[in-house]
């Protein structure tokens, strides 16, 4: 009964790597080796891979020359360690994926580099997308570019690279990419938004844009006021050789006609230069703008702008905004000149993209210094927002406002000092019809509540219209 | 298997007098098995069945209990040349683990009743705990879902050409399919095995 104890502490002695050389025995047993690798073979083929090692190492301990088990063996330990080397790289992915998920791209990037590394290419998709987010578009176009090597991976790395192309102010190059990622049906709507959206933009951008509509009270009557048809006619251009990175110069001409209203005819011109400050997730657009009008063919306002403009990303779903403007307004004609003065405005907000939903909360105030103290005022209230996806084909825009205005001084003509309280609500729902081509549904609503009630009136006006745009790369 | 039942297999075999092929390999696997090293313990119970001993295959399926491969023991358990239920307590206990492993719990319970205090006490509160668990499982009537599943299993394994274990799944849904008024999936049942047992006869204890 000497051989079980030997037996028993030749296993006892087996290493603790199972594919460690094997060290033979003293003595050979061949037939007994045979009857292991039988074992191995069964329990390999039963798919119980350890016993099957242990099998084959225990064959070959007796008969060391046993190369079939010899093969085996190292066939079976290759495959272990390929599995434990892809185990190993699918944990540092699941880990990067769960950093990634909980909005922490700084904690995913080690993760879901080391799985890139091993060659997955959905890792270097996500590192593209951490690396995007991070506004690092050097590295992230070297991730998405080895992602859209692979087949599983290429579609929404193509519309990665096109956003990248966009932000990098190369439209032409992103539009193409667009196109392609469109290949994948679940990026399908996105991706032809986006191809949409680079066809409109580019370093010379025009827009026309002709509208119709219903103005429901024209000259602001208390009592219900005279409806009256209108139609617009609107050029945009704006130039901005590098794009979103750089100044820019923007102008717009408006002609507005009354149906019957003609002293109510509008022409509008406007002129911009401004120059974006930082990268998208955190950036001061600064501009100067300049506004004319003719209201009824006579010249009605001149104003000089200035506007610093902020937003800053809190998180990947989460930004701030504020907003100040400067606004030198000239007022012209006897019955307008009063209010000239200048005009303060600020804003500040919170916005959080929700599912591609845009909300949108703020708080505006402002103080118009007009020359006249009777006109001047200081008004003050909450906006709210909501716009749908802007990749939608279809989409659509609902904002509400209340205003509190409270004049300086009482005006002397009404008898009294005015105070007024605006309740705003606005509502646009626009198609696109081509790559260029948009229609449009709109309709806004004031209700005007004031201390005289002269002031007081309700205004609606409901409107259509179709807009061509297209960009020059 | 726990630590005394080594020993004891150990002494059994040491008072049999004249040593067999593969004796010596049973008493490996068995210290092997009392060591937890259950992968080595399989390899030398299946070289002792190779060479003959008796009830190594039995062994070998107490082995793959421990190894979490129930199915693979219940193939050993219940296949030809497995131990006849009552034969070993023991070996009861393990095919028991094997049935429930599986989640075959009327095929557990019954041999667990069979079990008593045959193995000691630790065994025996340890099959008196496995039963309640069951007894809280099966409602009663059990749901033709759960007739419908083990049917759905025992189809699979026939497909597979594992007919032992198709046999199990289909007993196992018979017996429940009986405690149902409607008596659901009973006659499916009794028809597969009919089935495969002209296919292949099963081992007769």
């Amino acid at each position: 009964m000497i051989a079980p104890l030997v037996l028993a502490a030749l296993l006892a002695q087996a290493p603790a790597d199972p594919c460690a050389p094997v060290k033979a025995a003293a003595t050979r047993d061949p037939e007994g080796a045979r009857a292991y690798l039988a074992v191995a073979d069964e329990e390999r083929a039963a798919g119980r891979e350890e016993p099957a090692v242990m099998a084959y190492r225990a064959a070959l301990q007796r008969e060391p020359g046993l190369e079939r088990a010899r093969a085996a063996l190292a066939q079976v330990c290759a495959a272990r360690r390929a599995a434990a080397a892809a185990g190993r790289v699918e944990a540092a992915f699941t880990r990067g994926l769960e950093r990634l998920r909980a909005g922490d791209c700084p904690g995913a990037l080690p993760g879901l580099e080391e799985a890139r590394t091993a060659g997955d290419t959905s890792a270097a998709l996500l590192v593209g997308l951490c690396r995007f987010r991070q506004g690092e578009d050097e590295q992230a176009g070297q991730a998405f570019r080895e992602a859209a090597a692979a087949p599983d991976t290429r579609a929404a790395a193509e519309l990665y690279l096109g956003l990248l192309a966009l932000r990098g102010g190369r439209p032409g190059e992103a539009a193409p990419l667009f196109r392609s990622a469109t290949a994948d049906p679940s990026l399908a709507p996105v991706a032809r938004e986006l191809a949409r959206q680079a066809r409109r933009e580019g370093r010379v951008v025009v827009s026309l844009l002709a509208e119709g509509g219903w103005d429901s009270n024209v000259d602001l009557d208390p009592a219900d006021g005279d409806g009256d048809g209108l139609a617009a006619l609107t050029g945009l251009l704006s130039v901005s050789p590098w794009l979103e990175r750089g100044p820019y110069l923007r102008g717009a001409a408006s002609v507005q006609a009354q149906a019957r209203r003609d002293e109510y005819d509008l022409i509008a011109l406007g002129a911009a230069a401004g120059l974006p400050i930082g990268p998208p997730r955190r950036r001061l657009l600064l501009e100067y703008g300049y506004d004319d009008r003719r209201v009824g063919g006579e010249p009605y306002l001149s104003a000089h702008r200035v506007l610093a403009d902020g937003r800053a990303a809190l998180d990947d779903r989460w930004s701030g905004g504020a907003a100040y403007s400067l606004r030198g307004e000239r007022y012209h004609g006897a019955a307008a000149a009063d209010d000239s003065g200048l005009q303060h405005a600020a804003q500040l907000d919170v916005t959080a993209i929700l599912d591609g939903y845009r909300l949108t909360v703020a708080g505006q105030a402002a103080w118009h210094g007009a020359r006249t103290s009777s006109r001047a005022y200081r008004e003050l209230g909450p906006l709210l927002a909501l716009a749908t996806p802007v990749t939608a084909r279809l989409r659509g825009v609902v904002e509400v406002a209340c205003t509190w205005r409270a004049y300086q001084a009482r005006d002397d003509a009404l008898e009294a000092r005015r105070g007024d309280t605006y309740a705003d609500a606005a509502g646009r729902l626009e198609l696109d019809l081509t790559e260029r081509w948009t229609t449009y549904v709109s309709v806004a609503a004031r209700r005007a509540f004031s201390s005289v009630p002269d002031l007081r009136y309700a205004r609606v006006v409901p409107g259509a219209g179709l807009s061509f745009t297209a960009g020059v790369p | 298997m726990n630590c005394s039942a080594a020993t004891v297999l150990s002494m059994v075999l040491l008072a049999a007098g004249a040593p067999r092929p593969g004796d010596a390999h049973v008493l490996a696997g068995a210290r092997l098995f009392r060591e937890s090293r259950f992968a080595e313990a399989l390899v030398e119970f299946r070289v002792a069945d190779r060479l003959g001993a008796v009830d190594a295959g039995a062994y070998a399926a107490a082995a793959l209990v421990k190894l979490d491969r129930p199915e693979d023991a219940l193939e050993l358990f219940e296949g030809a040349g497995g131990p006849a239920p009552g034969a070993d307590p023991l070996l009861d206990y393990y095919h028991a683990l094997a049935c429930y492993g599986a989640r075959l719990y009327l095929c557990a319970d019954g041999l667990l009743a069979g079990v008593g205090e045959r193995t000691g006490p630790r065994i025996g509160e340890q099959a008196r705990k496995i039963r309640r668990d069951i007894a809280a499982a099966i409602p009663a009537p059990p749901p033709p879902d759960s007739v419908d599943w083990y049917l759905a299993r025992a189809r699979a394994h026939a497909d597979a050409g594992r007919g032992t274990l198709a046999r199990a799944f289909a007993v196992e849904a018979r017996r429940l399919g009986e405690r149902r008024p409607d008596r659901h999936g009973a006659a499916e049942a009794a028809a597969l095995l009919a089935k495969l047992t002209t296919a292949a006869p099963a081992p007769t204890p």
